[in-house]
């Protein structure tokens, strides 16, 4: 249908190990990520939605590499991206993956002018001549909506927004492919997150961006992305275009999400069905399918075999045993209630 | 129904800084009636905690209250002492903070905090006080009470110490329960449990909510009257239904519209140009007046009153003087 996949990840499994509470007692680790795989296209913005805790920053941390997975591998135009020969390499790789923080206050050294921090990538990668530096910079900040005369200020002077934009100038610096999104807006008023997200919107347009945009917020994800992964405790329970997954979500969990958010309509029906208990921790993840622990539908199958992500419709993908029982017996799936036609 | 419970007029607080005194809040007032919940909506730095720090008293230094009257069941709580407000905290006002991490103290099982208030508030014997700890716990949905008393709020998640929080503020029935963005450190589906639970508790208990949050969403699920603050002011008053279905000020227009809806499709959001301004650099005339795109050159220069129109509809704009309706 399309070509390569831009970036493949294979069965990504990321383990953190936790302290030992005595030196006889079996080592434990936090399954942030637990066989994620999924693949990213040239040109779409990919949505890894998830609570917290279920592993979608991790997965964003090991495609940029500022984290190595314990099991499984990342495919950058089909080359694996933790296997380069040399630094060269290394280096070539990094300049087209970039990563936008959650955090406009703590991802900006406060000892560095504005200009200083969009420039540092650029220094980083061997740009020598200052007044060249310079030149880009004052191209990106304006890109961005920043005034020329921003170059010689410090970040504390600037409001939450301004503070993002600065993160996204820094992250285009080196014209990356991709960009890996951690939560850019949540960190960030309504009012101030509408122009973030129209500008990543410009900006993706303007240079056929790549974007995978890790965010809790179902809503913004709507707005921005093409295609979106669920995530629930390390692993994707269902993957679908934006239109599919919202009209018809397949996996329980997913309904539960999107039954969960407050709509902002007083006469709009909403959080009617809320989800009971907590996520179980990721140390000690249940049997089975990881979410038969708060599924009204989970049966005995649920508690002993995990789910495979298996198509239930075209492009659309859902770990749940019971679509899988429904389409063995020729069931459908599009039984939910529709809620983007509202 | 509606019997006035609380009322606060021309409320100013300020915060005194080196570069001299800041309004955080700047002549609100509202009232709120029995069984009522108030949604005090904002961006950050709007004033709406401040307004609810402030009903309690419970501003830190440097802020001071400087004006205005806090009219609970007819008396004026600013002219109370400390030793008469504590009596009013918990007991008749309570408050739920935003940070259930940070708002539990670690060092105390839950159960202890939830007695602390009992017993403040007069009760003598401590097995009551327990019993009533239990009671509270498993209405804010423990399944084992008895035992969750003795748990330290380390070992709970965070929805479940927002529901210690929650009961905490029940636990003496206050009249009116103050609730600080209850729900902006949690994830969606706890947030959910926890909104039913308040709505539930709200049912059983008959307390009148005010409910802090910058969450539009969650206001038109809750909220019956909404009151839109910016730059330390009230700019907007309305019951929930008329204020999502003709907003009248251009910044609440604003701000309904830049919410990306999953409902609803856009391709780009509409967006208010510009940033909230901080105290320092408020405008002369209307505090929106730089990011207004209807603004004219009076609104440089006045301040807009505050006017009531028709069906308790409330406004400070330019846009709709003299009270009715004359739309520009």
């Amino acid at each position: 249908m399309r070509d390569q996949a831009l970036l493949k990840v294979e069965n990504l499994k990321v383990y953190y190990p936790v302290k030992k509470k005595s030196i006889t007692s079996v080592r434990q680790y936090v399954r942030a990520a637990d066989g994620v795989s999924f693949e990213v296209y040239e040109g779409e913005v990919f949505g890894l939605v998830g609570e917290s805790g279920c592993g979608k920053s991790t997965t964003g941390k090991a495609i940029v590499r500022l984290i190595k997975p314990t099991e499984g591998n990342i495919l950058f135009e089909g080359k694996d991206i933790f296997h380069k020969s040399d630094k060269k390499a290394y280096r070539d790789f990094n300049k087209q993956i970039q990563l936008i923080f959650q955090d406009p206050y703590s991802s900006l050294d406060p000892q560095f002018t504005v200009g200083r921090i969009i420039a540092e990538p650029l220094v980083v990668n061997g740009m020598t001549d200052a007044g060249q530096r310079k030149e880009r910079v004052l191209e990106l900040m304006k890109e961005v909506g920043l005034r020329p005369d921003h170059y010689d200020k410090y970040p504390h002077e600037f409001s939450g927004g301004q503070r993002q934009r600065i993160g996204v100038a820094r992250s285009l610096a080196l014209n990356p492919r991709l960009l890996v999104c951690d939560e850019p807006v949540s960190a960030l008023d309504v009012s101030i997150q509408a122009q973030i997200l129209n500008l990543m919107k410009e900006l993706q347009l303007a240079h056929q961006l790549t974007y995978i945009f890790i965010s809790h917020n179902l809503s913004v994800v709507k707005h921005i992305c093409d295609r979106i992964a669920v995530m629930y405790l390390g692993h994707i329970v269902e993957i679908a275009g934006k239109e599919e997954l919202f009209s018809h979500p397949s996996h329980p969990y997913t309904k539960a999400l999107l039954e969960a958010i407050p709509i902002p309509d007083p006469d709009a029906a909403c959080m009617q069905e809320t989800l009971e208990g907590d996520v179980p921790s990721p140390i000690n993840p249940p049997e089975g399918c990881c979410f038969h622990t708060r599924c009204r539908y989970a049966c005995d199958e649920c508690k002993k075999k995990v789910p495979e992500l298996h198509e239930v419709a075209p492009g659309h993908f859902s770990a749940c045993h019971l679509h899988q029982n429904q389409n063995k017996n020729g069931g459908n799936h599009g039984n939910q209630t529709n809620r983007s036609g509202k | 129904m509606s019997e006035k419970l609380l009322e606060v007029r021309n409320l100013r607080t300020v915060f005194h800084t080196e570069e001299g005194e800041m309004p955080a809040v700047d002549g609100v007032s509202f009232r709120l009636d029995s069984g009522e919940v108030l949604a005090i909506v904002g961006e950050s730095g709007c004033g709406k905690s401040v307004t609810s720090l402030s009903i309690l008293k419970l501003i830190p230094s440097p802020g001071e209250i400087v004006a205005g009257e806090i009219l609970y069941k007819g008396e004026d709580l600013l002219k109370k002492n400390t030793k008469e407000m504590n009596q009013i905290r918990g007991e008749e006002i309570s408050m739920i903070f935003q940070e259930p991490m940070t708002s539990l103290n670690p060092v105390f099982p839950i159960g202890h905090q939830i007695m602390e208030s009992l017993i403040y508030h007069g009760e003598k014997d401590k097995a009551k006080a327990k019993a009533r700890a239990i009671e509270m716990l498993r209405l804010v949905g423990f399944s084992t009470p008895e035992k969750a008393i003795s748990y330290f709020p380390s070992q709970l998640s965070g929805g479940m110490r927002q529901r210690v929080m929650i009961a905490m503020a029940l636990t003496c029935e206050p009249q009116i329960l103050i609730a600080d963005e209850p729900t902006t450190a949690l994830d969606v589906t706890i947030q959910a449990q926890i909104l039913r639970l308040l709505k539930e508790l709200k049912e059983k208990t008959g307390a009148a909510i005010i409910m802090i949050t910058h969450d539009l969403g969650i206001v038109a699920q809750i909220a019956h009257n909404v009151m839109v603050m910016y730059a330390g002011e009230a700019v907007e008053y309305a019951p929930v239904r008329e204020l999502y279905k003709n907003p009248l000020h251009p910044y609440t227009k604003g701000l309904l519209q830049s919410i990306p809806k999953i409902n609803e499709d856009h391709d780009t959001l509409y967006n208010i140009p510009g940033m909230v301004p901080g105290p320092k650099d408020y405008p002369k005339g209307c505090r929106f007046c730089p990011r207004c795109e209807y603004a004219g050159e009076r609104c440089e220069r006045e301040k807009p009153p505050y006017v009531k129109r028709a069906d308790g509809h409330r406004v400070r704009c330019w846009l709709y003087e003299g009270g009715e309706a004359n739309d520009a």
